[in-house]
């Protein structure tokens, strides 16, 4: 399967390491990747990256938007926190249960490597979000 | 020219005069960037290098990196340049598309619509003016909106017949309209407002350029312009630290904002003291985009806050464009640790929710 993944949201440090994360996980999964994105025009817009992920030889992408902070005009968001019913949390914890949520949808990615990742780094509330997905 | 001159550029050359060397992805910018300065070198003539923006986020793998090419010292100096010959010049950019035809096997990379943003689209590897116009010449070719000002310049003044197709609704923001926390045009909007008005301004945002239409220039140029035709729908807001003491006498001539950026404020003009509410017109307002004040957070009073439950349109949210607010259990809460406290938010609420 081909995806095309929009990764919005507004805690920019956060945004990049789950980004980072994602890529290796997906690369592990041998799908062929490419990112794109827009360049914010001020310091306080959300930031928007999109992940190809191509799997197959289709050119038809299944389209995935997670709206991690809810600030994009897109109106069949799959992943928001207003869709998922859950509290936007101040240190924005909530990336990682909507993190969690993505790993539900593509079946080959194996959540092992980000596990793996916030163990190591002793981050057991973001853990929790995570696997609580 | 005695060595090699690459003219390094994120934006596309409008009506370029010499030849370009486009670079779409990262992983070919060294391929790129050596091939411009070998014709450079090659042809005596300075060569435009031309990076998409998007190019660092291109990357799929940097399959070969050439380092071969000599390093050239800077040699500019006065007798470096000497009067442009036409006939050579044009025998010169013959000599050039032919060198980087043959380097570049062919003109075009990429399949698909034609689009310079995009990085799976089609596009030029090269451009050399004059030369490669009959060949681009008379194609049927839909191109991306972005690229649009591109082939306008080109054409308009080469006469190329070109059939354009907007594709632009591939490429609408997905994002919605987002200002830092205590804009200063906000509040100026909301206060003063911006109906029917010619907008100007000297800082250089690109959001308030698209969202509002303020053309930017800069203060020198909005008083030339009305020096002989003085206009009160003109509204100009700059930064303090651009005005000088002899540009005063002209102030009159159309409406102004100066934003205090640090400077104190020594031309006796009428300063603003509370910046979320005031009547004032061609003052100074307290603070610049650069050192937005924070003062106390605001709170929302859940009860009050009626908005969603009413099915409304979110006042506060659509008027301020505000990072700080979001929707939360069907009432609006405010991101502290983003939230300047400037009341603009206060402003826009009807039912008086945000204190």
């Amino acid at each position: 399967m081909n995806y095309k993944i929009f990764f919005i949201g507004q805690n920019r440090e956060l945004l990049n390491l789950i980004l980072k994360l994602f890529l290796i996980t997906a690369k592990e999964a041998d799908y062929a990747i490419k990112v794109e994105s827009s360049l914010p025009e001020n310091l306080f817009e959300p930031i928007c990256y999109i992940v190809f992920l191509k799997g197959s030889e289709k050119n038809s992408f299944n389209e995935i938007v997670m709206d991690l902070d809810d600030m994009s005009v897109v109106e069949n968001k799959d992943f928001s926190p207003s869709k998922l019913m859950i509290n936007k949390d101040k240190n924005a914890l909530h990336y990682w249960y909507i993190f969690g949520n993505l790993f539900r949808s593509i079946e080959d990615l194996n959540p092992a490597y980000v596990t793996g990742y916030l163990l190591e780094q002793k981050k057991e509330l973001e853990l929790k979000y995570f696997r609580s997905a | 020219m005695k060595g090699g001159a690459v003219f390094i550029s994120t934006i596309l050359p409008i009506d370029p005069m010499v030849p370009v060397v486009f670079c779409r992805s990262i992983s070919n910018i060294f391929e790129r960037f050596n091939t411009a300065l070998k014709v450079s070198e090659e042809f005596k003539i300075p060569v435009m290098l031309c990076i998409n923006e998007n190019a660092i986020h291109n990357f799929y793998e940097v399959e070969s990196v050439d380092l071969s090419s000599e390093r050239v010292s800077a040699t500019i100096t006065s007798d470096t340049f000497k009067k442009i010959n036409t006939n050579h010049t044009l025998a010169q950019y013959n000599k050039i598309f032919e060198y980087l035809e043959k380097r570049f096997v062919d003109i075009f990379e990429g399949d698909g619509l034609i689009s310079f943003g995009d990085s799976d689209g089609k596009f030029l590897k090269f451009y050399v003016p004059f030369v490669m116009d009959s060949i681009i010449e008379g194609k049927t070719i839909q191109i991306d909106s972005r690229d649009l000002h591109f082939w306008e310049s080109i054409t308009k003044l080469r006469e190329i017949a070109l059939d354009f197709y907007d594709v632009s609704t591939e490429n609408q923001r997905i994002v919605k309209n987002y200002f830092c926390p205590g804009c200063p045009f906000l509040l100026i909007k909301k206060n003063v407002g911006f109906e029917n008005k010619i907008l100007v301004t000297d800082i250089n945002c690109p959001t308030i350029r698209r969202v509002f239409g303020f053309k930017n220039s800069t203060l020198d140029n909005v008083i030339g312009f009305t020096l002989n035709k003085p206009s009160s729908n003109i509204l100009f807001v700059g930064n303090l630290s651009n005005l000088k003491s002899s540009m005063i006498d002209y102030l009159k001539n159309f409406e102004y904002f100066f934003l205090n950026d640090g400077l104190k404020n020594s031309f006796g003009l009428p300063s603003i003291s509370k910046p979320y509410k005031f009547k004032e017109k061609n003052a100074v307002f307290p603070y610049s985009c650069e050192n937005i004040q924070k003062s106390s957070v605001l709170k929302v009073n859940p009860k009050k806050c009626v908005c969603i439950r009413k099915n409304e349109k979110l006042h506060c949210v659509e008027g301020s464009y505000c990072p700080a607010l979001f929707e939360n259990n069907g009432t609006i809460s405010v991101n502290e640790n983003l939230c300047v406290g400037c009341k603009l938010c206060e402003l826009y609420c009807p039912y008086g929710a945000i204190k």
